[in-house]
């Protein structure tokens, strides 16, 4: 500024202290500081310039000198009557507002009220600031001194105290812009831009904040909104269904967003979503979600992603709106889920009922729902909820839910990898192998009783392994390899060696002929082992002791010879469960009178006979397991047997025998082998089997099928529960002890709490269950309690 | 007489009308003292000053955005050419990155000059 520098070359001046020097030509001219205005002079310019503002106010200002003006103002404010120009320049303003503006505006409260009411307005604007600038210097002095309203400020006041705080006018202005927002909604085009002036108008009369456009218009117009809304979204709601009643928000609020920016204030914006998003969603999501035929559960059950893509959206601006998404899901999914779970236990029909039985469901589909299940919902979940987090917790915990339920899903998830991993199923590529695997991990992760998943898991691939049935060996590797990954190393050790065992077998295999050949002779028979390692393969608690035909015994003691000479130290004893024989059988055909014959032969005994034999003698190859050879070899000896004589003779034990003999005699009539006399559904000790010389059939070689169930009977199932109890037993001790080792000393909730905690990959330890192995443990002396406190547990080394 | 200024932007009046004074978009304002000397400088370095600048592009039609001349009754001839050198010294070293050299006011001049600098908001 030049007047800074003017400041420092004057104080520079000063301190040199004194002006004249020799030269005549530098003296300092000061002018005379003008004379003390009289009060005659003050009076007279204070008119003058009272008479100016009335001319700008009146649009004269043409022919005005700004010069003069400023410089009359600048001069009295020197002159020390900045008060008396600032009063002086009030009342002029004031009472030209007063007396011509107020008049103006009270006569047109019709059609033209808001023109009126702008133009005043932007009159007077225009006015202040022409009259701020030839006031300038007395705003920048006199008022910074008194610390007094600035002059444009001071002429906003006014306006607003003596027009818009009058007659009613703030009232009837708000009437007239809350009827033109009303005819907008209602489809009437308005001239908006008039809205907007008078909003800008409020929020500028506010001078320091934005109070009076506040009470005046905005406050107003929110509860109109509201109420408008109120209204209509009941009946979008009586006429609609939830599809159509999100678009109609949409676009309410897309509209009223619209009209927001277009002529209200930037700060209502907000305001104005927050009433419409409280008003037509909060209000009513639980009613639209919970629409029969239209809401959420319909939208699932169509796949109706567009609409559930919307309907999330919408709910997303509120709080708690993805709250009722998510519970209404959660009961969709949820009864989805247990329905199906229901099904595969067969709740529901009476189980005795054999058709009920029959209706339960297979297992293996059931895992396949499942698994279809949950690709449903993630597609839902990318689609039209955007992976949001709160959605994708929700499927989870609901999938835990009731997947567990079923307390046989362990087992049940392990036959449906088998049946994908077994030889004879449609053949699937690479791509569809590892995605079939994934999903399964994905199931495998919802199980909270793994270890009892781990069981199943060995005993089938157990089962795939001896009996060959694996369909590839890749893809049995890559599935223990995805099991490693999830739950460590510890899970996955058994079944690798069981691989390990499995690849020595050809091996052994070619040795054992070397052997044979080197010792010629001896076996009657092509026999083939498997030499598995013992605690590795899950097998029978006890392994059954059968009475081998004397064949097979001669050739599996030279096995042993072989064996344990070259590998010292070993022992093997035979496993008669899983493995299986090629016998040749010869069917004789059958006499017209075989009953009668039959009959004489129980009375007399065994007597040679001489059949007329009507057909030629049938030879046929028979594929079986080895209990089945072992009871039919018996046949050689006596025609006939009971159930009870073969029990006797062979020691096979009971169930297993009698699922052989329903094989062979009440099976498919291909698979008749034997003729079975004998009352009732299940085999009794009375019955009687005699072979079936009649049996015929095209094929050369026939395979025996049993009758399994691919799952686990009764017995069996409590058997293996039993052996998972037991294990817990011993993984909770080891965890218990593990944790005493490292704390020393522990409260009782604490350690049950840490037990859970490093169980919890592997199933849900139950706390009376802990409490017991607590105590086993202090009987045992592993842990002790402290004298002081019963509570607190320490260890014993 | 006072001398005229070879410093650019200020010609000496000579009472033409040269092609930049008239009409709203005129590039040159005349700035007569109280002695009736006429400064003629360019409109954009008058503007400097805070009264100028209201007085010529401020909503209101006065006089002098008319003829584009403004009247200063109070300030004297030697006075205004120091003024319209300040302007021209503003705006030529603000936001420069040279070197800006002191603004050379004479002490006879400094305090008529100061109270015109109050006058004139700059």
């Amino acid at each position: 500024y030049l007047d800074m520098s003017l400041a420092n070359t004057l104080s520079a001046m000063s301190r040199q202290g004194g002006a004249s020097s020799s030269t005549g030509t530098n003296r300092m001219r000061i002018r005379a500081f003008p004379t003390a205005m009289d009060e005659a002079y003050v009076d007279q310019t204070l008119t003058m310039l009272q008479t100016a503002i009335k001319e700008i106010q009146k649009k004269n200002n043409g022919g005005l000198s700004f010069e003069e003006l400023y410089r009359n103002a600048y001069t009295m404010v020197l002159h020390k009557h900045g008060e008396k120009l600032y009063n002086a320049l009030r009342d002029v303003v004031r009472q030209h507002l007063k007396d011509s503006i107020r008049k103006n505006v009270s006569a047109s409260m019709d059609d033209r009220f808001l023109t009126t009411l702008n133009s005043a307005w932007s009159e007077h604007t225009t006015a202040m600031v022409m009259i701020r600038d030839i006031f300038m210097y007395m705003d920048r002095v006199y008022v910074e001194q008194q610390k007094c309203e600035p002059v444009y400020n001071l002429g906003i006041g006014i306006f607003r105290d003596e027009i818009v705080r009058q007659d009613r006018v703030s009232d009837h202005l708000k009437k007239v812009l809350l009827d033109m927002v009303a005819d907008e909604r209602a489809g009437i085009t308005i001239k908006w831009d008039g809205i907007k002036t008078a909003c800008a108008m409020l929020v500028a009369l506010g001078i320091e904040n934005k109070h009076v456009y506040e009470v005046d218009f905005e406050a107003p117009f929110l509860k109109d909104t509201a109420e408008y809304y109120k209204a209509a979204s009941q009946k979008f709601l009586e006429e609609n269904c939830a599809s159509v009643y999100v678009q109609k928000v949409e676009t309410c609020i897309s509209d009223e967003t619209d009209r927001a920016m277009r002529y209200l204030d930037k700060d209502t914006k907000n305001k104005l979503l927050q009433v419409l998003e409280d008003v037509l969603v909060s209000q009513h999501m639980q009613t639209v979600v919970d629409m029969e035929n239209s809401g959420l559960k319909a939208m699932m059950r169509d796949d109706k992603v567009a609409e559930l893509r919307s309907l999330y959206h919408l709910l997303r601006r509120v709080p708690n709106g993805l709250n009722v998404m998510t519970s209404c899901m959660s009961e969709y999914l949820r009864s989805i889920g247990e329905k199906l779970v229901d099904d595969v236990e067969g709740v529901g029909t009476d189980a005795s009922d054999a058709a009920a039985a029959a209706a339960k469901k297979d297992p293996v589909k059931f895992i396949q729902e499942l698994i279809d299940l949950k690709d449903r919902f993630d597609h839902f979940l990318k689609d039209a909820f955007d992976n949001d987090s709160n959605f994708k917790n929700k499927i989870q915990s609901d999938f835990e839910f009731f997947f567990n339920k079923n307390k046989r899903s362990p087992e049940f998830l392990s036959l449906y990898i088998d049946d994908k991993l077994k030889k004879g199923q449609k053949c699937l590529n690479d791509n569809e192998m590892e995605s079939m695997l994934d999903r399964s991990m994905v199931l495998f992760r919802f199980l909270s009783e793994k270890d009892a998943f781990e069981k199943y898991y060995k005993q089938h691939v157990a089962k795939r392994l001896l009996l060959d049935k694996s369909v590839s060996d890749d893809a049995e590797k890559q599935m223990i390899t995805k099991l490693k990954t999830e739950c460590g190393c510890q899970f996955t050790q058994r079944l690798e060696s069981m691989f390990k065992d499995k690849e020595i077998w050809s091996t052994l295999q070619s040795n054992f002929k070397e052997y044979s050949a080197a010792h010629p002779g001896v076996l009657q028979m092509e026999v083939s082992v498997r030499v598995l390692t013992a605690g590795i393969w899950p097998t029978q608690s006890a392994a059954p002791q059968c009475v081998l035909p004397d064949s097979c015994q001669d050739a599996f003691d030279h096995f042993k010879n072989y064996y344990t000479g070259a590998h010292n130290g070993r022992k093997i004893t035979l496993n008669t469960l899983l493995g299986s024989a090629d016998i040749k059988a010869t069917f004789y055909g059958a006499t017209p009178n075989a009953d009668e014959l039959s009959q004489q032969e129980t009375e007399a005994g065994p007597s040679s006979r001489d059949p007329v034999p009507k057909r030629k003698e049938e030879h046929k190859i028979l594929q079986v397991n080895t209990h089945t050879m072992i009871l039919l070899m018996r046949f050689n000896i006596r025609p006939k047997f009971t159930f009870e004589q073969l029990k006797a003779d062979t020691q096979i034990p009971e169930r297993d025998l009698q699922r052989c003999l329903q094989s062979l005699s009440m099976g498919k009539p291909a698979q008749r082998i034997l003729l079975r006399k004998g009352k009732g559904k299940e085999i009794e000790d009375q019955d009687e089997f005699s072979v079936n010389d009649l049996y015929t059939s095209k094929l050369t070689r026939i395979r025996i099928q049993n009758i399994t169930n691919k799952s686990e009977t009764e017995p069996e199932r409590k058997e293996t529960r039993n052996k998972i109890d037991e294990d817990r037993k011993h993984e909770v001790e080891a965890a218990i002890v593990r944790i005493m080792k490292a704390r020393k000393s522990l409260q009782h909730n604490d350690l049950v709490v840490e037990v859970t905690e490093q169980l919890q990959s592997r199933f849900k330890p139950d706390p009376i269950l802990i409490k017991m192995r607590i105590e086993s443990l202090i009987e045992r002396e592993y842990i002790k309690r402290s004298e002081d406190n019963h509570r607190i547990y320490q260890y014993q080394a | 007489q006072a001398s005229i200024n070879s410093c650019s932007g200020i010609m000496s009046s000579q009472g033409s009308e040269h092609g930049g004074l008239v009409g709203p978009d005129a590039q040159y304002v005349r700035l007569i003292s109280s002695d009736g000397h006429e400064f003629i400088i360019k409109k954009e370095l008058a503007l400097t000053s805070g009264t100028i600048k209201a007085m010529l592009s401020g909503p209101g039609q006065y006089a002098e955005n008319e003829n584009n001349e403004v009247n200063f009754r109070e300030i004297p001839s030697h006075v205004l050419q120091k003024v319209c050198q300040y302007f021209t010294y503003k705006v030529r070293y603000t936001n420069s990155a040279t070197e800006i050299p002191e603004f050379q006011i004479a002490p006879e001049v400094a305090l008529e000059l100061l109270m015109a600098a109050n006058f004139l908001d700059c």
